[in-house]
């Protein structure tokens, strides 16, 4: 399964949203129903690695949003799967 | 409270106390509004044992006040996490299907991710009509997709907790494309925030609440205006059918309670009327198509059995290991197997009844 970082921070790209929209976003777009736990655990880490910060005051449904590292951090990481994947496709011989 | 309710309010102690201080409140709400599976309780184990683990302690400049909980001493965390995951061994996890597939398959409608793409590339005329609801000054915004024919029978799409997005768009010139006056109407009219529509409620608001907040009675009330005014179009033929998706699912099946003169409804993924009385009011047929995955699919039994009582026409088919699988053909194997059997099953059910 993928870094459920690399998905929050995906999910984040398209605009602010809370937990449970991040959550039924990311279902939709890569198919996978993240745990509530799990979700967290990534909101938790890339908040602390100021990746993503919280968008308007406090609530019990809070919005988060990138921060201009969580950007540069996603487009780094976007990269290194593109570069990855062609590889892969390569000596797979499927590409 | 249900059982897993209880476990996962107690699993969510485990976190530390700077955690549930600066997170508590926001994964209670994110609890509030998902459907809990098992997967969510394990997870949550993990993750505050994962948090206690955590060295050192990050300081967050506060925001709130943590709903105040007891702390659990370290040593039960481990045992506490050995406990849940034997269970969910017991359980069984099943495995599924992973891996993408390719977008928009030739014949099948868009998914949640390629519907933009599809909407712009249509060769069928649309437009967006304010249907007028009688003895009312509010008006309902409806997408309506011509087919090529001059005359062709009506399929309402009922969109589901997203509103009338760029997808539900899409499915309507699918429909269009098979032959079918497509109309969406948007049931989130005056429900965001400031009167806005669907349309505002995608990113970082609190949707199902919200959606909820319509109340059965006005949706049957806005319905029943997309309905009339469908029918009063030079091309419709007179014959109406619905189609909804999650949560529209959900409202097609208790819209066909309230307006007994449809034709033909389809219920993709949502839940079945629970007031064992509505089944006998129906008078359309309906075919309904579930995601094994979703607690939705749970709800099938008492419909089975009600609308067999009560001599009303239902078929359904539960698709093992799947989701919201029209929308997310992409994310897994079983979501787009479950979309290939789904959408001619549905086209063959409305020519059925419809004709087309």
């Amino acid at each position: 399964m993928l870094d459920p970082t690399l998905l929050l921070l995906a999910s984040l790209a398209a605009g602010p949203k809370h937990g449970y929209a991040m959550m039924t976003d990311i279902e939709v777009f890569a198919g996978v129903r993240l745990g509530a736990g799990t979700l967290y655990g990534a909101i938790t880490r890339a908040e602390q690695r100021g990746l993503i910060e919280p968008a308007g005051p406090a609530a019990r449904r809070q919005p988060y949003r990138l921060t201009p590292a969580g950007r540069q951090h996603l487009r780094e990481r976007l990269s290194l799967l593109d570069r990855v994947r062609r590889a892969a496709a390569r000596r797979e011989g499927v590409s | 409270m249900t059982c897993a309710r209880r476990l996962v309010r107690w699993a969510t102690r485990l976190y530390p106390r700077w955690w549930r201080k600066r997170y508590g409140a926001e994964l209670d709400a994110l609890l509030d509004d998902i459907d809990l599976r098992w997967r969510d309780i394990g997870s949550i184990v993990r993750g505050g044992v994962a948090m206690r683990l955590t060295r050192p302690e990050p300081t967050y400049a506060t925001r709130r006040e943590g709903q105040a909980r007891r702390a659990v001493p370290l040593v039960l965390v481990a045992v506490a996490a050995l406990q849940v995951g034997a269970l969910l061994a017991v359980v069984g996890v099943v495995a599924r299907g992973k891996g993408p597939l390719p977008a928009s398959a030739a014949g099948l409608p868009p998914s949640g991710a390629t519907s933009r793409g599809d909407l712009e590339a249509s060769p069928r005329r649309a437009e967006l009509v304010d249907v007028e609801m009688p003895g009312s000054a509010m008006r309902v915004p409806t997408w309506v997709a011509y087919p090529e024919q001059s005359r062709a029978p009506v399929v309402m799409v009922v969109h589901d907790l997203y509103g009338l997005s760029d997808w539900v768009r899409s499915v309507a010139d699918a429909f269009a494309a098979e032959g079918f006056v497509a109309v969406a109407p948007d049931l989130l009219k005056g429900m965001a925030p400031g009167g806005g529509d669907g349309r505002f409620f995608i990113d970082g608001m609190r949707i199902v609440p919200t959606v909820n907040a319509i109340g059965a009675r006005e949706r049957t009330r806005r319905l029943d205006a997309v309905r009339t005014w469908a029918l009063g179009l030079p091309v419709a033929e007179g014959r109406v059918g619905v189609v909804g998706f999650s949560w529209g699912g959900a409202a097609s099946f208790a819209y066909a309670v309230e307006q007994p003169a449809l034709d033909a409804v389809v219920v993709f993924y949502g839940a079945t009327p629970g007031n064992e009385s509505d089944y006998a009011r129906i008078g359309a047929p309906v075919l309904g198509l579930y995601g094994g995955d979703l607690p939705t699919a749970a709800t099938v039994p008492r419909a089975t059995e009600a609308m067999a009582a009560a001599g009303r026409s239902y078929e359904a088919i539960v698709y093992e290991g799947a989701t919201v699988f029209l929308k997310a053909q992409e994310g897994l194997a079983a979501n787009r197997r479950a979309t290939e059997d789904a959408w001619p099953r549905t086209l063959a059910f409305l020519r059925e009844h419809l004709g087309s």
